[in-house]
């Protein structure tokens, strides 16, 4: 087990590093919400890059990813892989959202919807799913912080004390300069996950007899683990009812769409994409790695979500190394957390409130950061299995406003009945199959049905309705624009 | 200004690669035993960065 005064002094030294970055991006704050939330629109591709990675790649991937690679095998590797393909979608959408963003000065995906199929109700239902299906996704974060301190010090660090940790780090780096500071506090936590994953992964590696030796026994004692469906976890259908919805969620996670609005040039759009590869793909093969290094040297485990705290407190993972991975956890989920809370924040403020002025949008988006913090924290600590199931939902429910959104960009038919009828029916349809049929996250029942009823509602409701007067042409408005940047 | 082509061929190529990641380990590999599966999601991986950025390389301001 790892010293408690150990991690606290650690995590103490990262958070007075974050805490300089927040003070020195408060510092540049012009008071506007469009400062507060989007920084501007004046990031560079390193930064935005890191900062996108650092949000979407949370603490699901050292400890989730890895409990499932630990439990089922390679097809964890798939999974992610097929999330990674996700990425894609940015060739098409990245360029529309920023353009559109722009030119309407949307700062919330949300809050374009709206604009879009004109109709203010729109955005509000859109904000409200976002609202129902990220924030017990927040409570998860929190819980991995929880799972992970506790379990690296044998429960010296309770449950209460890592959820207080993350809760406060998110607040700090968040509340004062909105997402400048985030932002750069991501793009330091990213740097820190990446070099702190790569370290421990050597040692590890290392420990057991080099790469050749490591390949070699785990295809004596693992072969069943190397394909699938492996030991039973991965059957074709786990691996569709969890990677399908995962392929879309670029677009379907507002707390990732909402990164396409903050660049400044579409030079720097491009170079965010390739820092995004590049991290996505060098993250997904150590966290897969990391879980048959565990099945080496921590084998026998009977919660595999335990594998990362029991890999590091194994032994073989110096304890400097250990240290920097834990805050590198720490940051994965950190990062991920403050990123939902601003973009929650801005929704409620841009798409809730909307004629209030700037001074009250980012004072209700303050207001809203702290109660989405205090929120997951306190589920985190209850553990309510309603959070939990809802948690567990959340890509099948966020799925819900893909078609509108790319009924946005590509269908002009496409009306703000039909943006209403697919978002609310298909999330009403998936927290009745979910929690009222019980049908599981594992079955591919439950994101098939959710998207099927979503699209067919879209294109049904559409046909049969008109659209708003006040409604937008994406299409046909920003044409030119993408002809000038040269996008498809 | 003419709008850059291309983009049918690289979708289709997008929608081939993304089947491909499901049915070549489920259909082709299922059950091999050796690092087969992973060797091809490497390159699943690999092949998905090409298709990004032969997709983004011609983003430029003109």
């Amino acid at each position: 087990m790892l010293s408690p005064t150990t991690i606290w002094a650690a995590i103490a030294v990262f958070a007075a590093i974050g805490a300089g970055l927040a003070w020195r991006a408060t510092r540049q704050n012009t008071g506007t919400a469009e400062d507060y939330y989007l920084g501007g629109r004046r990031f560079g591709g390193v930064i935005a890059g890191l900062s996108y990675a650092a949000t979407t790649y949370s603490a699901f991937m050292l400890v989730v990813l890895t409990g499932l690679t630990y439990r089922g095998g390679i097809g964890a590797l798939g999974f992610e892989l097929i999330y990674f393909a996700g990425l894609s979608l940015l060739v098409i959408f990245a360029p529309r959202f920023w353009l559109a963003a722009r030119r309407w000065n949307f700062i919330s995906p949300a809050e374009m919807l709206g604009a879009r199929y004109g109709n203010p109700w729109v955005a509000r239902l859109a904000a409200l799913v976002a609202l129902v299906f990220l924030m017990p996704y927040c409570t998860t974060q929190m819980a991995g912080i929880g799972l992970l301190l506790s379990g690296v010090t044998g429960g010296e660090i309770t449950l209460a004390q890592a959820v207080a940790t993350g809760g406060l780090l998110a607040l700090l780096w968040t509340l004062f300069a909105g997402l400048r500071s985030v932002a750069w506090t991501d793009a330091a936590q990213a740097v820190v996950m990446l070099g702190s994953a790569l370290l421990a992964i050597g040692f590890a590696v290392a420990a057991l007899g080099g790469w050749g030796a490591f390949a070699a026994v785990t295809l004596e004692t693992q072969a069943e683990r190397l394909s699938v469906p492996g030991p039973g976890l991965w059957s074709l259908g786990t691996f569709i009812a969890l990677s399908f919805p995962w392929f879309f969620f670029v677009l379907s996670n507002p707390q990732v769409s909402q990164r396409l609005f903050i660049l400044k040039d579409i030079a720097a759009m491009r170079r965010m994409i390739y820092w995004v590869l590049g991290f996505g793909l060098i993250f997904t093969l150590v966290a897969v790695i990391w879980g048959f290094a565990a099945l080496q040297l921590a084998p026998g485990l009977e919660n595999t979500s335990t594998a990362t705290p029991a890999l590091l407190s194994s032994g073989v993972i110096p304890v400097p190394v250990a240290v920097l991975l834990i805050l590198g956890i720490l940051a994965a989920a950190v990062s991920t957390l403050d990123s939902i809370a601003l973009t929650l924040a801005s929704m409620v403020a841009r798409d809730l409130m909307p004629g209030a002025k700037q001074a009250a949008q980012v004072m209700a988006g303050r207001v809203v950061v702290v109660l989405v913090i205090l929120f997951a924290s306190g589920f985190a600590l209850q553990k309510a299995q309603v959070v939990d199931q809802l948690a567990a939902l959340s890509a099948a429910g966020l799925i819900v406003s893909v078609p509108a959104i790319i009924g946005a960009f590509f269908w002009s038919r496409a009306t703000a009945a039909a943006a209403l009828a697919s978002m609310g029916g298909g999330a009403v349809l998936a927290i009745w199959l979910a929690m009222g049929q019980g049908i599981s996250v594992f079955n591919p029942v439950l994101a098939l049905s959710v998207a099927g009823a979503s699209v067919a509602l879209f294109v049904l409701v559409s046909l049969l309705t008109r659209a708003s007067a006040k409604a937008l042409d994406f299409k046909g408005e920003l044409r030119a624009e993408l002809e000038r940047i040269n996008a498809w | 200004m003419d709008r850059r082509g291309g983009f049918g061929a690289w979708l289709a190529a997008l929608a081939v690669l993304v089947a491909a990641g499901g049915f070549v380990p489920y259909g082709l590999l299922a059950g091999q035993r050796g690092w087969f599966t992973g060797l091809f999601w490497l390159g699943f991986g690999a092949a998905v960065i090409v298709l990004v950025v032969a997709g983004v390389r011609g983003w430029r301001e003109r």
